[in-house]
């Protein structure tokens, strides 16, 4: 079977390392990665911790089909207590680190406690150590990667680290591995900066075996043909794709959510990104895929050498992750830029100092808002006039915010404590603390509802309303595809696969592939069951945490404030009449607490 | 064909051809009848490192045909990654016909397949020297440190699990007289898109 029947317990303030059996129990019961991760982190802390402490647990999990030749099998995910939120985190990443640590050997990473110096952990099969890392603290992500593999001399390392933000407490950073695949959201990188842990690097030379080897081979080739067929033009033009979309429906949050389409949506979109302009140049140079993934959405771009972002930093004249949807968006339209080079820019200072881009395009946002208010001036913000659609000030703060500097220490805050500070917490557009991403929730009703009860906060990544959303404007019949979608993306999520390829496999083609990979007999009924055991486990460490039904909101100006155009032009969000339909059909009270009998039918009791 | 040509075929040079009649009968004809044939008795995988997205399944179905496990670096193709992922390029063994790796081995444990051309390792006759591995300029035959043998693409018995399992086309298994023609016609696309875009 495809786990290596290990995890790695890390106490940092020990300085101790310690490798125990994997609890199959718990695999069994929650699938791996995402849904085990959050097992492990509610058996090994108390919710209510601070997650700025020592006592807070980082975990870094991997899934039963991670490292295996299932299509898109190198995801893997980051989980601890958000600092954003003050709830669960769980963020996942592809790249190739995660399929590297199960080489390794392990599952999964348990790290605890705070390390009195800046250390590194850093894993060579059997051979396991926490380093010193003060040649690397207040380094870049970039920097630290090479750094590790020439000091190492191992070129194969595969490394996940912080960047300065995460040194220096951005409640946004990310952990990055491999250049420019992030575990991006929720703040997972500020929790390592917190505990001092710069980076993890890990070479695996190690195995991965499947249950049912022939099976597997038959069933998942079966799988990426079947993936190859319906991408969904993302190997192509990549989730950017979706701009053009969001445009034509008027879903497409512009200008700190005033508006909901953006007349500069065409120079930065997908199709943007392709073409060659008068001077031979073009953004995108090529496609590029995660461990194993068949669609190869992602993207590597360039900036142009004459733009005035980088015409005399030759140190970004190289290529490097280009512009996906959710970038475009939080670098674009949420603050009226439509500069393509600009945002390409934003992306690879994003990158290079380990920063949640939506958080911060929509953090900035908010600051653009205060600042066409008046609310704050050219003083508060080192003099850069914080214009919507002003480039200067889009890439100015992204470098600031990421090295932690001048106005981009209070933009490192995030959009709720800087609202807050300010006194305006309605120009925050963030559910339990965290940021949107870029959906309307006006024009995308179940979006709205997947967002105000998001386990992580806003977040478009954890259900699946959209083509619902699309058929239908009206809040009628949104909850039951919004549970379900959160259930199955849990299980999803969980499995070690990558969720773009929901578009082509359904529940039986998962559990097609994970029943050949691992023990037990895996059916559809079961992977469901599991994604909803997982979110209601999500759901009590949150209850645990102190967050309650208060928190299932979205901002008043997706509630009272109409949608200035597009399809939904004129409608709110109908989160008042949705939300007691969610928490029948979850099996919550309507304090959206889960029963006796919900608990006790998912094994939770 | 030319000496300069014979040079760019065999490294060894002509001396080498002559040892090789099979070798000097197959280039005797012309480039094209063979490639449009495809009666050459080479033949070679062929890797255009533009078509690669560096999702490395070819690293897993070949450790998964030779290991019966996915393990990259047991693989004996290796996908490289340059410029943060702006170049992936695959590269195993191109079944070199003067072969350092066999002319190197003092236990005459690499031998070729006669049907493919490949060059193979008999496990029992390898003592793990690695004198093979010094010898070969390319790096594509590697010590084993579990098996305490070397380790090298062996076509996979003609039916390369590395070609099967790439999803781009960026790994192909051709007559080995038509490496050059492939990467032709895919330069020669690309110069006409260009010239239309």
């Amino acid at each position: 079977m495809s786990w290596q029947g290990k995890i790695l317990r890390v106490d940092l303030t020990a300085g101790q390392v310690a490798p125990e059996p994997l609890n199959m129990a718990w695999a069994n019961e929650y699938i791996g990665e995402r849904g085990l991760g959050t097992k492990y982190l509610w058996e090994n802390m108390d919710p209510k911790v601070d997650p700025m402490s020592p006592e807070n647990v980082l975990i870094f999990a991997t899934g039963p089909l991670t490292g295996t030749s299932a299509s898109t099998s190198g995801r893997y995910a980051v989980l601890t207590k958000g600092p954003l939120t003050g709830a669960i985190a769980c963020s996942n990443s592809g790249g190739k680190f995660g399929a590297e640590l199960k080489y390794a050997g392990y599952d999964l990473l348990l790290i605890e406690g705070r390390s009195e110096k800046p250390v590194y952990l850093l894993i060579e099969g059997d051979e396991i150590s926490l380093v010193d890392a003060k040649k690397i603290w207040g380094k870049t992500v970039w920097e630290t990667d090479e750094w590790i593999k020439t000091q190492h001399h191992n070129p194969m390392l595969k490394i996940a680290t912080i960047g300065v933000a995460g040194e220096r407490g951005v409640r946004y950073a990310a952990v990055v591995n491999d250049l420019h695949r992030a575990a991006g959201r929720s703040g997972v990188g500020t929790v390592m900066g917190d505990k001092n842990l710069k980076a993890i690097a890990v070479r695996g030379t190690g195995g991965v075996g499947v249950k049912d080897p022939k099976r597997f081979m038959q069933v998942t080739r079966e799988m990426k043909n079947l993936l190859a067929q319906n991408t969904g033009g993302m190997t192509k033009y990549g989730t950017n794709a979706m701009m053009e979309t969001m445009q034509e429906f008027g879903g497409l949050p512009t200008r700190n959510f005033q508006e909901v389409q953006f007349a500069g949506y065409d120079k930065i979109d997908a199709k943007a990104m392709l073409k060659t302009d008068q001077a031979g140049h073009r953004n995108l140079l090529t496609n590029k895929a995660c461990f194993g993934c068949t669609i190869a959405c992602g993207r590597i771009a360039h900036i142009r050498k004459d733009h005035f972002t980088i015409q005399n930093r030759k140190e970004y004249w190289h290529a490097s992750g280009g512009l996906e949807y959710e970038t475009a968006f939080a670098f674009g339209p949420v603050v009226g830029v439509d500069d393509i080079d600009a945002c390409t820019f934003a992306g690879y200072l994003m990158n290079e100092h380990g920063v949640d881009p939506i958080s911060f395009g929509v953090t900035l946002a908010a600051a653009m808002e205060l600042f066409e208010l008046g609310i704050i001036t050219t003083e508060d913000t080192d003099g850069v006039a914080l214009n919507f659609g002003s480039a200067e000030a889009l890439t100015v703060m992204a470098e600031k915010t990421g090295k932690q500097e001048g106005f981009g220490q209070v933009l490192g805050l995030g959009s709720r404590l800087m609202c807050e500070k300010y006194g305006h917490p309605e120009l925050s557009m963030t559910v339990k603390g965290q940021e949107f991403a870029g959906y309307d929730s006006r024009a995308l009703q179940g979006m709205g509802l997947g967002y105000a009860t998001g386990n992580r906060g806003a977040c478009h990544l954890k259900h699946d309303t959209f083509e619902v959303d699309m058929d239908d404007q009206s809040g009628q019949g949104k909850a039951e595809p919004c549970k379900t979608s959160q259930d199955w993306t849990a299980a999803v999520d969980s499995s070690g696969l990558c969720m773009f390829t929901m578009g082509a496999w359904g529940a039986p083609e998962f559990a097609a592939q994970l029943d050949a990979d691992s023990e037990g007999e895996w059916t559809p009924q079961r992977l469901m069951e599991s994604g909803e055991r997982i979110w209601n486990l999500e759901r009590m460490f949150n209850l645990a945490a102190g967050l309650t039904r208060d928190d299932d909101t979205l901002p008043e100006r997706l509630l009272k404030d109409p949608a200035p155009s597009g399809t939904a032009k004129g409608k709110v969000n109908e989160l008042e009449k949705m939300l007691p339909e969610y928490y029948q059909l979850r099996g919550w009270n309507d304090q959206g607490e889960p029963t006796t009998e919900t608990l006790d039918r998912l094994g939770l009791g | 064909m030319t000496c300069a040509e014979v040079q760019l075929y065999a490294p060894g040079g002509i001396r080498g051809l002559l040892l090789e009649p099979v070798f000097l009968l197959h280039y005797s004809l012309e480039f094209k009848t063979i490639y449009s044939e495809g009666k050459s008795m080479y033949r070679s995988l062929h890797m255009e490192p533009s078509l690669c997205t560096g999702c490395l399944q070819c690293e897993m179905a070949c450790s998964f045909e030779h290991e019966g496990e996915f393990n990259p670096s047991r693989s004996r193709i290796r996908v490289f990654e340059f410029e943060h992922g702006k170049t992936s390029v695959p590269y195993s063994c191109t079944q070199c016909v003067e072969a350092w790796c066999m002319k190197a081995c003092p236990t005459g444990a690499i031998f070729v397949d006669s049907n493919l051309g490949a060059k193979l390792v008999s496990a029992s006759a390898c003592v793990g020297c690695k004198a093979c591995t010094t010898a070969c300029p390319f790096g594509t035959i590697e010590f084993n440190p579990v098996s305490g043998k070397v380790d090298k693409c062996d076509l996979c018995g003609g039916d390369p699990q590395c070609v099967a399992a790439c999803p781009t086309g960026a790994i192909t298994y051709v007559d080995a007289g038509a490496t050059g023609v492939v990467r032709m016609q895919l330069s020669a696309e690309q110069t006409v898109q260009g010239r239309a875009s």
